[in-house]
């Protein structure tokens, strides 16, 4: 198993508001990415409150498939708790965060997100999007009322209609693979997926070149595309699992 | 910011009377002009966006072109220590959204104040400046019942504001139009569609639609007929209800044509001649229930006009469809007849009157001077007004009021609107904003040519704008000039990507989109697949010129080796004959292969002899050797890199 990250300004912002963290190896791990909001500093704080979260709760990371859900959705709440708190102290009123990730024991995968952060699986050649943005944008097309166009140049295709900090209580997707067979899981925020559709991914994470590598790829690209937000990757790939 | 504490040496801060998302809002005293004044802040988490801040600061000085008694006005916009903060005109009354919550409002209290606001936004539209964010919440009502709309063009500001995203954003979500759910550009009709949103709360008390949440209202918007205004209270005349479902239509061309021709349209609906109105049906309200309403309605029990209405109106007949311009007449009958009969005096008044009138006469079109003269000579005085005007030449009249054909007592002021030529408007400065934005800035000051001109820069983003050819501040005239923008094309340096792992063909693209030129260089590998690139000089990351050449260093796959054979032969020698020595024979071997031609043995024997030698065969090549025996050649041994390969 090869596990790679990376975190990047992109090509406009002064600050990234984006943090990541993986954890682990072929037997048990983590990998999140989170894109903090709120303007200066609250950003930054917010994810970081979240990455900083799991970073502790990692070695309480269980063993089923039942209690690895439970355990994320206790840890998101856990981080709600922190960055509404720190939000109500320092007066923040915009602070928020997303979250997206994933979490593995053995053949079992967990996924989480909340907001328009994204997990990605590549499996036998084709790239599927295991999450579904809880965003406005999104909803509206859901509904049929935005097709795929208007969507990414909508001007309020950034906002969200979940965040972590954002309210007492906070509402994650979850879905649970038991051998789910991904060749590569790729997390984002939505700095890589602005700028790259799903063939543009799918291309990098298909060359035979390493996590590291790839993960390099992604970011150059969606910076060369004009990097308008910050942009964070993290890559799990299952190097026993490839080319049979 | 604390009560007691300054900006800028002049303002101090009294107290904190409002907050938002992106700022608060203090009242404050000026101690300059010594006067109250309401001061926005940025809230500090933001005032480190230079882009954000530079649009703040641009959509509140378009703003502050606005002159009007229903507009919140604003004084100063300026920054002092990354504290960015707007000065505006302090309106000691609360906001509408407050007002609505303790007061009740009666149909007529609601018509006064929507006139108001109407009056307002009409004043933005002549000054091409659409609102985009009208809702109760940005409108100010003071204790006399003046209302002031404020926060002109900040959705904009707000809304470009890319680092943010949450749901409070969205915010006005009860007022906003469907085009603006959809993401497409506000302009006036959707400021009349929430118009028509304020209007539907001020008189039924709640908004148009409810939901739990931003993304449900906004669905409803673009979906959903709202509940009939009348149903919800009974008191609201059909005309009005008919006014509010068409500011409300779903589709812009649907809706009233302009602000103006909405206050018209709602502000007579209690007039007694609109009182038996059809009820409105909406065009894209599908077939059925069109039919539905366009059954003959049975009135319960006759629509009331209006409480306020007294007695003299002539009764409301019970058929529905009664043409209305005949009852307006009979109005006028009434009116008349009660005039006669009250007879002689009030007739003699009116003749004596007549002595002093004189008939106002037409002078639009006319010079001021030719205007002026012909007024004056009638018995008016003359009053001046200078507008801008695209159509009617400079130092003419546009119109007047009173118009021509009335006839008021001589003495009285006639208002001149003369035009002041073709309306210029301060050039603004749209240096650093992207192509995009600085177009649309132009566009909305009606700037018609623009002429874009692309040019490479180190220091400005790509796509965003250097310099432009009118400085900003100028006066100019948008229709007439021609103004050049020079867009940046980004630095011409391009930063090298990391190309391992591409295909030759996708290095090449590369180059091509990247006007690189390509050099390929082969090298074998082991780890690289066949024809994907191993690396590249320059490396990536490093910025280079157009132009410059990019090494690539081509897989070629795993090396081929030559194979190498050991061969073996058998030169046989009869024995010899009893009693006789064997006469010896000389042997030589010769190898032609990936090592040259070498001669590998000479050797004189008189016996069988078994001798052994080594054939290196490079690819796709054949290695040969002979064996000659006393200068004959005996035999060729030819072996393939194929069986050499094999044999390994």
């Amino acid at each position: 198993m090869e596990l790679a990250y990376r975190t990047d300004r992109g090509q406009v912002r002064t600050q990234n508001e984006d943090a990541v963290l993986i954890l682990g190896d072929e037997h048990a791990g983590i990998a999140l990415v989170a894109d903090g909001m709120g303007g200066h500093e609250a950003g930054e704080v917010a994810s970081e409150l979240v990455i900083e979260q799991f970073r502790r709760a990692f070695p309480t990371l269980p063993t089923s498939p039942m209690e690895m859900e439970q355990w994320f959705r206790d840890n998101v709440e856990l981080a709600n708790e922190q960055v509404l708190a720190f939000s109500k102290q320092s007066n923040l009123v915009m602070m928020g965060t997303t979250i997206a990730g994933v979490c593995w024991h053995d053949e079992t995968i967990v996924i989480v997100h909340v907001g328009d952060s994204r997990v990605y699986a590549l499996r036998d050649g084709a790239l599927h999007q295991l999450t579904e943005d809880h965003s406005y944008v999104n909803v509206l097309k859901q509904l049929g009322e935005l097709t795929e166009e208007e969507m990414r140049v909508h001007p309020k295709r950034n906002i969200i209609t979940r965040a972590i900090g954002s309210n007492e209580h906070v509402e994650p997707d979850f879905q649970v693979f038991a051998e789910p067979e991904f060749d590569t899981i790729l997390i984002c925020t939505d700095g890589l997926t602005n700028h790259l559709t799903d063939e543009d991914i799918l291309l990098v994470l298909e060359r035979p070149i390493s996590a590291d590598v790839k993960a390099d790829q992604l970011i150059d690209q969606a910076n060369r595309l004009g990097g308008s937000d910050n942009i964070t990757v993290a890559i799990v790939q299952f190097t026993d699992r490839k080319r049979g | 910011m604390r009560s007691g504490e300054r900006i800028n040496d002049r303002y101090r801060i009294e107290q904190q009377i409002g907050s938002g998302g992106m700022a608060n809002v203090y009242r404050a005293h000026d101690e300059i002009l010594n006067r109250t004044v309401a001061i926005k802040v940025l809230r500090s988490e933001f005032s480190h966006n230079e882009q954000f801040i530079r649009r703040f600061e641009r959509e509140a000085h378009a703003a502050t072109s606005l002159n009007h008694p229903n507009i919140v006005a604003i004084y100063d916009v300026g920054d002092e220590e990354d504290i960015y903060y707007i000065v505006m005109e302090h309106v000691d009354g609360m906001t509408l959204k407050q007002y609505l919550q303790e007061e009740y409002i009666s149909v007529e209290e609601a018509l006064r104040i929507m006139g108001q606001i109407c009056d307002a936004i009409d004043h933005a539209h002549a000054n091409r400046i659409i609102h985009r964010d009208i809702k109760p919440q940005n409108m100010m009502i003071d204790q006399n019942g003046n209302v002031k709309v404020t926060d002109f063009g900040i959705a904009v500001a707000m809304s470009n504001a890319t680092l943010t995203h949450t749901m409070s954003v969205l915010g006005s979500v009860h007022y906003f139009s469907p085009e603006q759910a959809r993401g497409k550009f506000a302009d006036e009709k959707s400021d009349i569609y929430s118009l028509g949103a304020v209007l539907y709360e001020l008189v039924t008390g709640r908004v148009p639609f409810i939901g739990e949440t931003p993304v449900a209202v906004a669905l409803q918007h673009l979906q959903d007929d709202p509940i009939r205004p009348m149903d919800l209270n009974p008191k609201i005349p059909q005309a009005l209800e008919n006014c509010i479902m068409q500011a409300l239509a779903k589709s812009p061309g649907a809706r009233h044509t302009s602000v103006a021709s909405f206050k018209k349209d709602c502000m007579t609906a209690l007039d007694p001649a609109r009182a038996n109105e059809p009820k409105r049906v909406n065009a894209e309200q599908d077939a059925f229930d069109q039919t539905l309403v366009m059954a003959p309605v049975v009135p319960e029990e006759t629509m009331p006009p209006s409480e306020q209405t007294v007695k003299p109106v002539a009764p409301v007949e019970p058929k529905p469809d009664t043409p209305k311009k005949p009852k307006k007449r009979k109005w006028w009958l009434w009116l008349l007849l009660v005039l006669l009969l009250i007879g002689g005096g009030i007739g003699a008044y009116v003749v004596a009157d007549e002595m002093s009138r004189a008939v106002v006469p037409d002078v639009v079109g006319m010079t001021e001077d030719e205007a002026t003269t012909e007024l004056e000579a009638s018995g008016f005085v003359v009053d001046v007004t200078e507008r801008a005007s695209d159509n009617i030449e400079a130092g003419n009249v546009i119109s007047q009021n009173p118009p021509a054909g009335r006839k008021p007592k001589r003495g009285t002021t006639i208002t001149l609107v003369v035009s002041a030529g073709k309306e210029t408007v301060r050039m603004p400065d749209v240096e650093g904003l992207s192509q995009n934005a600085a177009e649309r800035t132009l566009k909305d000051l009606d700037f018609t040519d623009i002429d874009i001109q692309k040019e490479a820069s180190e220091t400005v983003d790509s796509g965003d704008v250097i310099s432009q050819s009118l400085s900003p501040g100028e006066e100019v005239v948008p229709s007439e000039v021609t103004v050049t923008l020079v867009v940046s094309t980004g630095s011409n340096k391009i930063e090298l990507a990391n190309l391992a792992g591409y295909t030759f063909e996708e290095a090449t693209t590369y180059a091509e989109q990247n006007n690189l030129k390509i050099v390929k260089r082969d090298e074998y590998s082991t780890s690289v697949p066949s024809n994907q690139i191993i690396r590249q000089l320059p490396t990536a990351g490093t910025a280079v010129d157009p132009g410059t050449e990019l090494t690539v260093i081509v897989s070629l796959g795993v090396e081929p080796t030559d194979a190498s054979v050991e061969r073996e032969v058998s030169v046989e020698i009869d024995p010899p004959a009893e009693g006789e020595t064997a006469e010896p024979v000389e042997v030589v071997i010769r190898t032609v292969d990936a090592r040259g031609e070498i001669e590998v043995l000479r050797d004189k024997i008189t016996e069988t002899t078994t001798y052994s030698y080594t054939l290196v065969i490079a690819p796709d090549e054949v290695g040969t050797a002979t064996i000659e025996v006393d200068g004959e050649v005996v035999r060729t041994d030819s072996v393939t890199y194929a069986q050499a390969k094999d044999a390994q």
